[in-house]
């Protein structure tokens, strides 16, 4: 058994939203998938769904062997799932939330001390034991959900934009947790609207309007950006994307703050003419290198793609 | 099973425990508003202030003033000389009552051959409570006076029949022996209700209902689980407030006090699963309390608190057979003043528990379609 997750054209409705449009793909085992995609793409949807919170429309899709329709109880004990809200007892300490959950998934009381002892030293919160839930910062809050999540030793996880509104340190601990348990080969679907973080991935699968449009490793995926790539720093931005269509080779570009990041069918070559191009119409040009496409581009312009066919 | 349920059970009171406001909402409120209630209702039934004009100034017509201002009711306030000021007295709301002895009442109460001795009263019939129980105090006053002074008259045989009523299981006609059982049982019902119907919207709202439905824990165990705290705490508000009732107010249970409390636990369960239903089926704790609030409004007129069920159109009648409140009030007084056991309250006893187990079906049913 080598596939954690199978499905097949998985639809959910809601009225008359199609929230998820009958995807079919598949996760192996020991894999981190990032599932991204603007908000509204259907990623929590399928999550759930593959939770088995959710029953789908239609489709089918089995989670470490398991029909999630047909037997979602069956997945109870090997799946972790943490819900995109914090969904622990705030009235309850760190400790008495995971004795809680604990007892729920019938850990043997002999076990049940140490493997606590344990969860609270990998999620750094040992000394927030009796501290109420509800007042624990929010990376710290995620980590206990996680700590949750793991009491049973689940082999695959579902994390549901686990670092969303988490401060960046939190974020590199966090990821350093799934790092770990990814090397004890605990597979783990995480959705998450940073590229950063689908970059840490092994697989990571883009989401738009309910549909899969694309599933590789990052390294495939970045190389869907539309040609070469070239970084301009200019303090005209406006006037440059106005004149930048009359460019020689040009395919597209988007903006980042204070930089331009323009495709190009070569980049080498362009960049001495973009240069003079824009000396000759009076605009200056502060920085200008050839530049990797990262993740980010190559799902910007995935995803404008996806917008121009949708529409008439 | 059993182990899931107490660890469910077991968080709730952890959760209550915390909850500070929730602790002096179940301990404060329930005995306050029973005393408050019982209190004024009480109150406005004594010292009603009263006028009398005696036209007749007759050693008779003063016995009956002094009598009636020695009932604990009513006090003789004002002697007015006219009609005009009595009048002036009721209209300016310085007396709730008037009594106007005419002229010829002691020569009229000890001839049989005149007619009738009459007294008149004018009772302020805006307040219902005035107006309703002035006439049996007056009334009995001078069933007094006759008892005294009607010795049966020589060579005439009126029957020796003497006419009085007496109060079946209330003897001094309390009005509190009426309002502190009924009101109890409501405070009771409200407690239970509010306590079960913020159980489950609360999970929906932070999110644990949904973590909780990816664990192990079956449907079943999490609503047996969830309610045993409301019941729980609902039963010992109940003794609280059954305290308060006998060593405060002195009534008396004629029944078996562990029947009572076994109805009460089974009232308390029907109650906490229609709170359960309209917990599962709300999308929040706002709306949870504004339907608690709804049902309360129908269950107080339609559970025989505010008019007996007898009175009620057939439509009314019919809504007071679902009513948990409804048969649990009317067990309760049964046992409290009756001295009924069982065997008499048995169709209350039934109608408890078809509620119960309807309750259950709906959460159970209601529980399965949040989750497809």
């Amino acid at each position: 058994m080598m596939e954690a997750i199978v499905t097949q054209k998985l639809r959910r409705q809601f009225r008359k939203t199609v929230a998820v449009k009958d995807i079919s793909f598949s996760i192996k085992q020991g894999d981190i998938f990032g599932l991204i995609g603007p908000d509204g793409a259907g990623k929590t949807t399928t999550l759930r769904m593959l939770a088995g919170v959710l029953k789908p429309t239609s489709g089918q899709a089995h989670v470490l062997g398991e029909d999630v329709v047909r037997n979602p109880e069956a997945l109870r004990d090997k799946v972790g799932y943490m819900p995109q809200h914090f969904s622990l007892y705030g009235d309850l300490s760190v400790l008495e939330n995971l004795q809680f959950f604990a007892e729920i998934y019938s850990t043997p009381r002999a076990k049940r001390a140490d493997r606590i002892a344990r969860l609270l030293r990998f999620a750094q919160l040992e000394q927030f034991a009796d501290r109420p839930a509800a007042k624990l910062s929010g990376g710290m809050k995620k980590k206990l959900g996680l700590a949750c999540a793991l009491i049973h030793n689940p082999r695959l996880l579902l994390l549901d934009e686990p670092t969303n509104g988490v401060d960046p340190v939190s974020r590199r601990e966090f990821w350093d947790i799934l790092s770990e348990l990814h090397l004890q080969g605990v597979t783990i679907l995480i959705t998450t609207p940073y590229m950063d973080e689908a970059e840490r991935c092994n697989q990571v699968g883009l989401m738009f309007r309910g549909e899969l449009i694309e599933q590789g490793e990052p390294e495939a995926l970045r190389q869907l950006a539309p040609g070469e790539m070239l970084a301009l720093y200019t303090p005209e931005l406006a006037r440059t994307e106005a004149i930048l269509p009359e460019l020689p080779g040009y395919i597209a570009h988007q903006v980042y703050g204070d930089r331009l990041h323009i495709f190009v069918a070569d980049a080498a070559a362009t960049k001495p003419r973009l240069t003079a191009f824009l000396q000759a119409r009076g605009i200056p040009v502060q920085a200008l290198y050839v530049d990797e496409p990262r993740l980010e581009e190559a799902f910007i312009h995935l995803i404008r793609q996806a917008r121009t066919e949708t529409q008439p | 099973m059993i182990s899931q349920i107490l660890n469910i059970a077991w968080k709730e009171f952890l959760q209550i425990r915390r909850d500070r406001f929730l602790i002096i909402f179940l301990i404060l409120a329930p005995t306050l508003q029973l005393i408050l209630i019982s209190h004024n209702t009480a109150r406005g039934l004594s010292d009603i202030a009263v006028a009398a004009l005696d036209q007749d100034q007759t050693a008779l017509s003063h016995e009956f003033i002094q009598e009636l201002d020695a009932t604990q009711e009513m006090v003789v306030r004002f002697w007015p000389q006219t009609h005009q000021q009595l009048r002036d007295l009721l209209d300016s709301d310085k007396v709730q009552v008037g009594i106007v002895i005419p002229a010829g009442f002691e020569r009229r109460f000890n001839s049989p051959m005149e007619a009738p001795a009459q007294i008149q009263a004018l009772v302020d019939g805006s307040n219902i409570l005035v107006g309703g129980n002035g006439d049996p105090v007056i009334s009995g006053v001078l069933g007094r006076l006759i008892a005294w002074h009607v010795q049966e008259p020589p060579g005439l045989d009126v029957g020796g029949v003497q006419v009085y009523s007496r109060a079946l299981f209330n003897p001094s006609y309390n009005i509190q022996w009426f309002i502190i059982p009924s009101t109890l049982a409501f405070i009771t019902y409200q407690v239970a209700l509010v306590l079960a119907a913020t159980g489950f919207v609360r999970e929906k709202e932070t999110g644990t209902l949904e973590q909780l439905m990816i664990t192990p824990i079956r449907r079943l165990e999490l609503i047996i689980g969830k309610s045993i705290p409301p019941i729980l705490l609902s039963v010992l508000n109940f003794l609280l407030l059954m305290a308060v009732q006998t060593w405060g107010y002195h009534i008396p249970i004629r029944g078996d006090f562990i029947q009572l409390l076994l109805l009460a636990i089974l009232a308390i369960i029907a109650i906490v699963g229609l709170g359960t239903v309209i917990s599962i089926l709300t999308q929040n704790q706002q709306q949870a309390v504004l339907l608690v609030f709804l049902i309360a409004i129908l269950e107080v007129t339609i559970s025989g608190y505010m008019l007996p069920v007898e009175n009620m159109p057939w439509l009314m009648r019919g809504f007071a057979q679902i009513s948990a409140l409804q048969h649990f009030m009317t067990a309760s007084l049964a046992i409290i003043f009756r001295g009924a056991d069982f065997s008499m309250i048995l169709p209350q006893i039934l109608a408890l528990l078809a509620i119960i187990f309807s309750a259950s079906v709906i959460a159970w049913r209601a529980f399965n379609r949040y989750i497809a």
